[in-house]
Order: structure tokens, then sequence, then C-alpha cells
């Protein structure tokens, strides 16, 4: 993977691939989808949390 | 050398989902292990909020959104989970929450010099993990000279404005293409991805623009 200049980018309508649910953040305000549950558990439960 | 596969990508340095997104791009990006060139492009999540806002990221959220701080803190910690997936270790107990217009332009001067990835990487580090502030110039220019960049240079460059325009500019372009929120990513000028998607996400739609290349 490589830095680039700046070239100019033509503005075209974009095909939107990926999930639609992936998280981002609007505006200040961050959401977190609940997908991302199940990884906060797997996690707990390799920490041994739960 | 076969033609790189251009990726830009908006991102604000003080959105957590754009460095585990930057993470997840990564891990996308070896797993496809073709040419890549990426530039990022700035956005401003909270273009209002004062460089010397007092207060922590909890502060700000329950201020904003009026959210109970039990509330706030349970979704900095989620977040803090997840970003530990990918091995960052989030510290929002010390962030700095401020306005991050500096912090663009800091971007793009680096990016002038052809550094962007690491000015952007040691922004993101610098306000998630350690705990610095990403709104002063003062700050911003030791975090750029602790890096390699003359510390004169960037300070004149700040102080000027130098790079203003360009930052407005990426945001006005974020308008044109309809981005609502960040990380956004924009492959091959054609395809859209939006948020902290998986890694094989991303390196699915790299795969594809590869194959579509080789077709014609």
């Amino acid at each position: 993977m490589t830095d680039t200049a700046t070239r100019p980018l033509p503005i075209v309508p974009l095909t939107v691939l990926g999930a639609q649910d992936a998280a981002s953040c609007v505006g200040d305000f961050c959401e977190i989808p609940d997908h991302h549950n199940q990884v906060i558990v797997n996690r707990r439960l390799d920490d041994d949390a739960v | 050398m076969s033609n790189p596969i251009k990726v830009d990508i908006w991102s604000d340095v003080q959105c957590p989902w754009c460095y585990i997104g930057k993470r997840k791009f990564e891990a996308g990006a070896a797993q496809f292990g073709g040419d890549v060139e990426v530039e990022y492009h700035s956005y401003e999540l909270s273009p209002d909020t004062p460089v010397d806002y007092e207060g922590t990221t909890a502060d700000y959220l329950s201020e904003r959104k009026g959210l109970p701080m039990p509330q706030v803190h349970e979704m900095l910690e989620r977040v803090t989970s997840i970003a530990a997936s990918v091995g960052l270790d989030y510290d929002f107990e010390h962030v700095h929450q401020t306005n991050t217009v500096k912090a663009h332009e800091l971007l793009h001067f680096a990016k002038s010099k052809g550094r962007q990835l690491e000015m952007k990487e040691a922004l993101l580090k610098d306000y998630f993990i350690d705990g610095g502030h990403v709104g002063r110039i003062s700050d911003l220019a030791d975090l750029a000279a602790s890096i390699g960049f003359d510390r004169d240079e960037v300070v004149r460059a700040l102080e000027s404005n130098e790079f203003l325009a360009d930052v407005k500019a990426d945001v006005a372009r974020a308008g044109e293409y309809g981005i609502q929120g960040v990380p956004f990513f924009v492959i091959d000028g054609k395809y859209g991805v939006s948020g902290a998607q998986e890694a094989a996400t991303f390196a699915n739609v790299l795969e594809q623009v590869r194959s579509e290349r080789d077709a014609i």
C-alpha cells in the first residue's frame, strides 16, 4: 500500500458495496451496530470476563 | 508495475470507527495483495467544537446528546472493546475532544510532502491511544516533528491556513458524493464502501476491481 499525490477525482455516481450496517460516525455521533455485540461477548469470553 | 487501484478515504481524526476501519482496510488490502494507492480526505464530524474544549469524550457526548453518563460510559467501553479486537488500545479517559480542522490541514501538508499515510497514523494514535491534543498548532507541530517534519515549516503552514482551502474542498467533495458518515471509501473512483467493514469486504471489492480491469 502506497501514499499518493492528489489527483483530480471525477465525481461519478458510486456503486455502493459492502454491509449496509457497518459502523460509522455521522455528525458528532458514532453508532454501534448490533452485530458488534458478538465481538464484545467473544472478547470477554477470551478474557474470561464472563 | 501494474496500475495501482486508487482508494480515496474520507475520515476524521476524532472518529473512532475511522481508526478501526483503517485497520480493517489495511488487513483487507493485505489479503488482496495487489498494488493499492491510498489518499485520505478531510471530513469534519463536529466543526463547531472549540479547540480548547474542557472535558472528556464522555462529557462531550453527554452534553451534546443529552445521554445519561452511565450510557455514555457503556458506549465507550463497547467501542474500546471493538478497537481492542483489531489491536488498538483506545484510552477515552485521556482523549482531548477538540476541533480537528488544523489536524486536517496538517494531513494536507503531509500529503504535499508525500507522507500523508504516516501522518494520518500518527494523528489517530496520538488522539485515541496516547492522549495527545490534535487541535492546537503547537501540539500538532510537535507531533509532526516527532516523525521527521520540519517543525517551523509546519507551524508556518498551519498559522497561515495554507491548506485550509484543501480541507474545505475535501468536505465539499464529500457532499457531492453524498457522503453522510465516515469512514467512507471510494475505490477506483466508482465503488463506495461505507463504514468500518470487515477486512474481507475490502479485499473482495479490490479483487472485483482487479477482475474488471483484467477483463478489459
